[in-house]
């Protein structure tokens, strides 16, 4: 090393230069030689996360593989896109292209949403719809089913980006999942009236549920997408019907 | 410190104390107060603080063993700027092969991965270690370090779990004959704050039986 002074300014920035050069070279590489295998895993997650909103034992959708899951998802769901007004757009939701994320925030009025249907075994069809909101750190998002009176909520599935473990991340936990099962999201007069609860303050009744215990703004995060979520296919969500 | 010597038996005397020292008399998080924020913030559970701690064990040993490689080259002006470098380098490709390869893992690590970046343990084990020894020394120094600070996490989360929600890894421990005589779990020791007092009362215990540590800081 003596014939480098490691104090001298062009030593400092041409090994600063060399060092950028090689993480980013071997992180680029990293990256894009995994990416294959991370895109194939994130399709079979969204597949898992549709099934775990409407079968009817979604806690069991985690411990299957990757074959069952496909099977059921291709022989029990299909999707399709609507524009605001209710009208189909696409017969199928281009799975790995669609990003509903971007359709959300970035279109306005021209965002195009999915809808999936789900055949259960006794032939009787629900509606899936995607969902998107804020947490208390990052984006949470999810599935809700619905029965085809579009206000009896057959089960959810939710997913976050980084709300906290143990408080706010619970919202991915049956516990708190389950709770969805059979609520109604419009009261007798056809009303928006369904309510995600501070912890600890929903009783009964079937316009509500109970939050998450010291995840405060995540429960209240819950709440607001799922009334986002409505108010965004209300071309679908009609109380007039009930 | 000095180098330590090589030609010894595969863990030398010295060698085993760089494991061991951390895990009491030089402990991360109750001696040197280091790391606390990322004990505060992922305790809140056990199973979450055993995934940290393996995380951190990861990133502090591979970080040292690389720092250390290279330390001879470093220009010491922006030494601080490389060592950041290697971990942030590192973090991610670890979260990148997580999420090829260990999806399910991923998705339960991608909180913690990015906080490991923050820790101060990784980079106060380059700075006071790594930059001054042999790869081997740095790997064991970087072990011992992520131990020591996992004992302190695992016994965070058992704590907070245990009185928090009655549970360990997610069973139910604490029978419902206790809770029928008006035993209810502790809604504090599921918030951030139970952590400070929880490492509090270690430190008083560490520091009443092990009168030399007082006031080493």
């Amino acid at each position: 090393m003596s014939k480098f002074n490691k104090d001298s300014n062009v030593y400092t920035i041409g090994f600063l230069a060399i060092l950028a050069l090689v993480v980013a070279l071997t992180l680029g590489v990293l990256s894009q030689s995994l990416k294959p295998l991370s895109d194939a895993n994130i399709k079979l997650d969204t597949r898992k996360k549709i099934l775990m909103s409407c079968v009817s034992d979604p806690n069991s959708v985690a411990t299957k593989d990757e074959t069952w899951i496909n099977d059921t998802y291709e022989n029990a769901i299909s999707g399709i896109l609507i524009d605001i007004n209710g009208d189909t757009v696409a017969d199928v939701v281009p799975e790995g292209s669609y990003d509903f994320r971007n359709e959300v925030k970035n279109k306005g009025d021209a965002r195009q949403i999915p809808i999936y249907s789900y055949t259960d075994e006794k032939d009787s069809t629900y509606y899936i719809v995607q969902m998107i909101g804020m947490g208390l750190w990052d984006e949470i998002n999810g599935y809700l089913c619905i029965g085809s009176d579009w206000n009896t909520i057959k089960g959810v599935a939710f997913d976050h980006k980084g709300e906290t473990p143990g408080l706010g991340a619970e919202l991915v936990k049956p516990w708190f999942t389950s709770q969805f099962i059979n609520k109604k999201l419009f009261d007798q007069e056809g009303n928006y009236a369904f309510k995600v609860y501070k912890a600890g303050k929903y009783t009964s009744g079937e316009n509500g549920v109970d939050g998450m215990s010291g995840a405060t703004l995540t429960t209240e995060g819950v709440d607001m997408m799922v009334r986002a979520t409505v108010d965004m296919y209300s071309s679908k969500f009609n109380p007039v019907n009930l | 410190m000095a180098e330590v010597a090589s030609k010894k038996p595969l863990l030398s005397k010295q060698d085993r104390k760089l494991v061991s020292d951390p895990l009491n008399d030089n402990n991360p998080i109750t001696v040197q107060v280091l790391g606390v924020c990322s004990a505060l913030a992922v305790t809140s559970n056990l199973a979450n603080s055993i995934v940290m701690s393996v995380a951190v064990i990861l990133v502090t040993a591979a970080a040292n063993v690389t720092i250390s490689s290279i330390r001879n080259l470093i220009p010491t002006r922006v030494r601080m700027i490389v060592q950041l470098v290697v971990i942030a380098a590192l973090v991610i490709a670890v979260r990148e092969a997580l999420q090829a390869f260990a999806f399910p893992v991923y998705k339960e690590l991608a909180v913690y991965v990015g906080l490991i970046i923050t820790n101060c343990i990784v980079m106060g084990r380059l700075e006071a270690f790594a930059m001054a020894n042999r790869p081997f020394p740095a790997l064991l120094d970087g072990i011992g370090n992520g131990l020591g600070y996992g004992v302190i996490l695992i016994a965070v989360g058992f704590f907070r779990e245990l009185f928090g929600a009655g549970k360990l890894l997610g069973y139910k421990v604490i029978p419902n004959v206790i809770y029928d005589f008006g035993y209810t779990d502790n809604g504090i020791m599921i918030l951030p704050i139970a952590s400070i007092f929880l490492i509090g009362i270690f430190i008083w215990v560490q520091r009443s039986f092990y009168q030399d540590l007082i006031d080493i800081s």
